[in-house]
């Protein structure tokens, strides 16, 4: 369970985030959502512990993500556009992040095993980073991140420049993941707000302006529709 | 430690795993002969401490090293992995430690390709093999500091070129500058170690007598210091510049 208690953030004068309080419990998908610049990925750089807030905290299972590095084993990060070592192959590459979770032979082959047949990278497996497309590159990564199997997956828009038959695998996939865990997701894309969250917490210009589940977001649209909510809520001339 | 090998591993497969890493040994070997032959006229001095290959060491590690620390950090941050690296349980103490060790094995590497030269030069002027292998430790040592110094300014740029022409910037201000000006107001300040205090900072001192196989403790305690300090403020940075 992640806690975000009074979460603000200020680049120079720029005020990121404002004040974000949430809990976000288990066996939940999560879509953070927002505009461009809306502050999505401060608040995923945050929850992830990458960056350190101006004001406030983030506790997973109680400890502070800033002050306690153990809090990162629950957790598997993708940051945004999926950073890889282009020079590495995936195996590589996995084995690599397996080593620095400190995981055992036995153990990183059996996860291996899942995380590759899950993710269909079988056929990509000895193929070096860069010469792979965009949507494996996006596997590889997320590959990465759950390979110690953590509770808690944050993935900063991870089907960002896919095409449909990628984002659906993708979708199918975190659904899958999503049971007894929670899945932090940050996008902008409404369809996948609709495919698969549980839950959509809107952000906009580093204020949480809505938090609930899809279906109640859709009712604040006359036309029920998740693109006009979405619209509304953030250009701010919501009646 | 496992975490720090694994780390030091990925990075030095990294280094053969482009050109760079082959072409840094070719050219290392061939301008130290040259070095050697040309410039420290080698058949013409007594040549027993190989004296006319360490003298020019530094200035050739100065030129070749910055080429292998360049990267460690500045690539991280130029591929975005940083934010991957530094949100993995590992600490930060761990990740600058690993890094360190893989530019430094790497360079080790380099000297050892040099031994065929020095068992060559046995053969051809019976070399003071005590002093010779004393000065083949020194240099190991001095190799870590230049590797350590690499990999700090590394992590204070984005920019691989940027940080190879600062690391040999700086190579060369702490090779050539005579610090004994900057101790002047302390000597000044504290009269009775005036004497102590002459050429204390100053590398010169310390390699002459390091590859003349005069290793003492001072020395140690001066290249194992900057060694400690600048790794020190590489963990620093790293927490710091992430942000």
């Amino acid at each position: 369970m992640i806690e975000i208690k009074h979460l603000s953030k200020t680049y120079k004068t720029i005020k990121a985030l404002q004040d974000i309080s949430m809990v976000l419990p288990k066996d939940e998908i999560v879509f953070l959502v927002g505009p461009n610049g809306a502050g999505k990925s401060t608040l995923i750089k945050l929850l992830s512990g990458y960056i350190k807030p101006t004001t406030g905290e983030v506790l997973i299972e109680g400890k502070d993500v800033q002050v306690d590095r153990s809090t990162l084993l629950y957790m598997g990060y993708v940051p945004e556009n999926s950073p890889l070592y282009p020079e590495m192959n995936v195996y590589e590459y996995v084995k690599y992040v397996a080593g620095l979770w400190q995981m055992n032979r036995d153990e990183f082959d059996q996860r291996l095993r899942v995380v590759v047949d899950k993710l269909q990278l079988t056929e990509v497996l000895t193929q070096k980073i860069d010469t792979l497309s965009k949507g494996f590159r996006r596997r590889v990564g997320i590959a990465g991140a759950l390979i110690h199997n953590p509770e808690i997956l944050i993935l900063d828009e991870p089907t960002e420049g896919l095409d449909p038959n990628q984002k659906h695998e993708i979708h199918q996939f975190i659904k899958e993941y999503a049971k007894n865990r929670l899945v932090i997701i940050s996008s902008h894309i409404m369809e996948e707000v609709e495919a698969i969250a549980d839950r959509v917490i809107l952000i906009n210009k580093g204020k949480l302006v809505w938090d609930g589940v899809p279906e109640e977001l859709k009712k604040a649209a006359p036309d029920n529709n998740l693109d006009t909510a979405f619209r509304l809520l953030t250009k701010g001339d919501m009646q | 430690m496992s975490v720090v090998l694994t780390i030091a591993s990925k990075e030095i497969h990294g280094y053969f795993k482009s050109y760079m890493a082959y072409i840094l040994l070719g050219v290392y070997l061939l301008i130290s002969m040259g070095a050697v032959f040309y410039s420290a006229y080698f058949f013409e001095y007594n040549n027993r401490n190989l004296i006319s290959f360490f003298i020019y060491q530094p200035n050739i590690l100065n030129i070749l090293l910055p080429a292998v620390t360049m990267k460690v950090w500045a690539e991280e941050k130029r591929y975005g992995t940083l934010e991957f690296l530094l949100t993995q349980p590992v600490s930060y103490k761990k990740l600058v430690l690993g890094k360190f060790l893989a530019a430094w094995s790497f360079s080790v590497l380099m000297l050892l390709m040099t031994i065929p030269f020095a068992v060559y030069s046995n053969f051809l002027i019976s070399l003071d093999l005590e002093n010779v292998c004393a000065a083949y430790v020194a240099e190991i040592i001095v190799m870590g500091a230049f590797c350590a110094l690499g990999c700090l300014i590394s992590a204070c740029n984005s920019n691989v070129i940027i940080a190879y022409l600062t690391t040999v910037l700086g190579g060369w201000i702490w090779q050539n500058v005579n610090f004994n000006t900057i101790l002047y107001y302390f000597k000044n300040l504290f009269p009775m170690l005036k004497s102590r205090l002459d050429g204390v900072l100053n590398f010169s001192e310390y390699y002459q007598q390091m590859i003349q196989g005069q290793m003492g403790i001072e020395t140690i305690v001066y290249f194992g210091g900057i060694i400690f300090f600048a790794l020190w403020l590489n963990i620093i940075i790293i927490g710091w510049r992430k942000g």
